[in-house]
């Protein structure tokens, strides 16, 4: 019963997180409506080692920006794959020392996979099926802002959050008998 | 703890999930998902868009009582204007009506249009669409024009879907449309949207003369897409002499981000 009220409280947090982004980018004016909320909440998750909750809500929130974008059906969601696939990567291999310079770079280089996958795919998906004809230079450069933008967000909200959370466990103290 | 095998089992499982998904909606057993993941979502949207068109006048604030005062001596002067150039449409109509009459020339303006309601607005930060409630069952095709008040054009079917379209609006990075404008030289350019800030008519040759104020409409040169339809009007003119063409900025004839009703042009 515990586990199930658990998984329905995190379904709720992915669907709220999806409800904020259509709000963020319908209402806010520019530049605040070029945050991507999904791939900062996908970052904090990878930060905060919730794997599970990222990767089981990767293709649901994947699937749910695919309903009402003007790109052809999965290019948003193989983008945001690929994006993960390299931050987590990154995460484990290069950027380890979970400082705030780490975590910034890190969503940098995350937001920028998943727009040059994604521009990448919409090219091709646009060529294959013969959608309309898409500038990916044009394209390119409207992400700039997009990726800068959920950078700073993602680092912004894991320095906040790091406030708040203890960041040695005294579990492992114990465990260690320092 | 999330271990590492765990963590490759499962990125495998979530890559798997997706080329399922994309597999499934091209081979068009997704269907029913996604409408019912639109009928779920879509109240909300076409909620965000109602808050966002209210919004949108708070945005557009005056910083200060010298800009407000300019704002509206513009605003006077552009009525003023308006006024004249209403009495000269209405003196253009009639001698249009009698040359038509002297040449037998039928008007023919029997364009068939789908009219279609606003339900949403872009739910990705780049880009600058609309999401109307007609689809690929009431005969919307992709690059179809669409239009709003009287033949004002707005953008183009980007996505056609069961129940639904996205429009690319004309302010959108990746929106072009051929374009003339109404001067001495008829110039012919195309109409293209400034990073979701500004729409830009570009290719307009430098020996031309384009004026601020000269409304801009569609040129017919493109499939799908008749001549006369109204864009907007010159706001400024960017012609810089290392340049093989000069800009134009636009003012769009309707706010584009106010949009409500919409026509799709299916044939005209």
């Amino acid at each position: 019963m515990r586990r199930l009220l658990k998984w329905l409280g995190q379904l709720a947090l992915v669907l709220a997180i999806y409800a904020v982004q259509i709000a963020v980018s319908s209402l806010l004016p520019f530049p605040a409506s070029r945050f991507n909320l999904i791939i900062a909440f996908l970052l904090w998750l990878l930060f905060f080692d919730e794997r599970r909750l990222m990767l089981w809500s990767l293709p649901l929130l994947g699937f749910l920006t695919e309903l009402f974008v003007s790109t052809p059906f999965g290019a948003s969601l193989i983008a945001l794959f690929f994006g993960l696939l390299a931050a987590d990567w990154l995460w484990s291999n290069l950027l380890t020392n979970r400082s705030l310079s780490s975590v910034f770079f890190l969503s940098l280089a995350t937001a920028a996979i998943y727009s040059a996958s994604f521009i990448t795919l919409d090219y091709l998906f646009n060529l294959t099926l013969r959608g309309p004809k898409i500038n990916p230079f044009k394209l390119l450069m409207d992400s700039g802002l997009e990726i800068l933008l959920t950078a700073v967000l993602a680092a912004v909200g894991f320095g906040l959050a790091s406030l708040f959370l203890k960041r040695l466990n005294p579990k492992y103290l114990s465990e260690k008998k320092i | 703890m999330f271990r590492r095998w765990e963590a490759k089992t499962g990125f495998f499982i979530a890559g798997a999930t997706i080329v399922a998904l994309v597999c499934f909606n091209y081979l068009g057993w997704l269907g029913w998902l996604k409408n019912a993941g639109r009928s779920i979502w879509q109240p909300f949207m076409a909620k965000t868009s109602e808050i966002n068109i209210s919004l949108g006048d708070r945005y557009a604030f005056f910083k200060s009582k010298e800009d407000f005062f300019q704002a509206y001596r513009a605003c006077e002067t552009g009525l003023a204007k308006e006024k004249f150039s209403e009495s000269r449409l209405k003196l253009l109509e009639d001698e249009n009506l009698n040359l038509k009459q002297l040449l037998n020339f039928r008007e023919k303006n029997n364009f068939t249009l789908a009219t279609a309601r606003v339900v949403g607005r872009n739910a990705e930060g780049t880009e600058k669409t609309v999401v109307i409630d007609r689809g690929e069952e009431d005969g919307l095709k992709i690059n179809q024009p669409v239009l709003a008040g009287e033949g004002i054009l707005v953008g183009k079917i980007a996505k056609t879907e069961k129940g639904i379209a996205v429009v690319r609006l004309l302010n959108d990075s990746q929106s072009k449309a051929a374009a003339m404008a109404l001067n001495r030289e008829k110039s012919l350019g195309v109409v293209e949207g400034g990073y979701g800030l500004s729409v830009r008519m570009n290719f307009i040759p430098r020996n031309e003369v384009i004026m601020v104020g000269d409304q801009i409409i569609t040129s017919g040169l493109e499939e799908n897409i008749p001549r006369g339809l109204l864009i907007g009007e010159v706001a400024a003119v960017e012609n810089e002499t290392y340049r093989p063409f000069q800009e134009a900025v636009l003012t769009p004839a309707v706010d584009l981000s106010k949009l409500f009703w919409l026509d799709v042009l299916l044939t005209y």
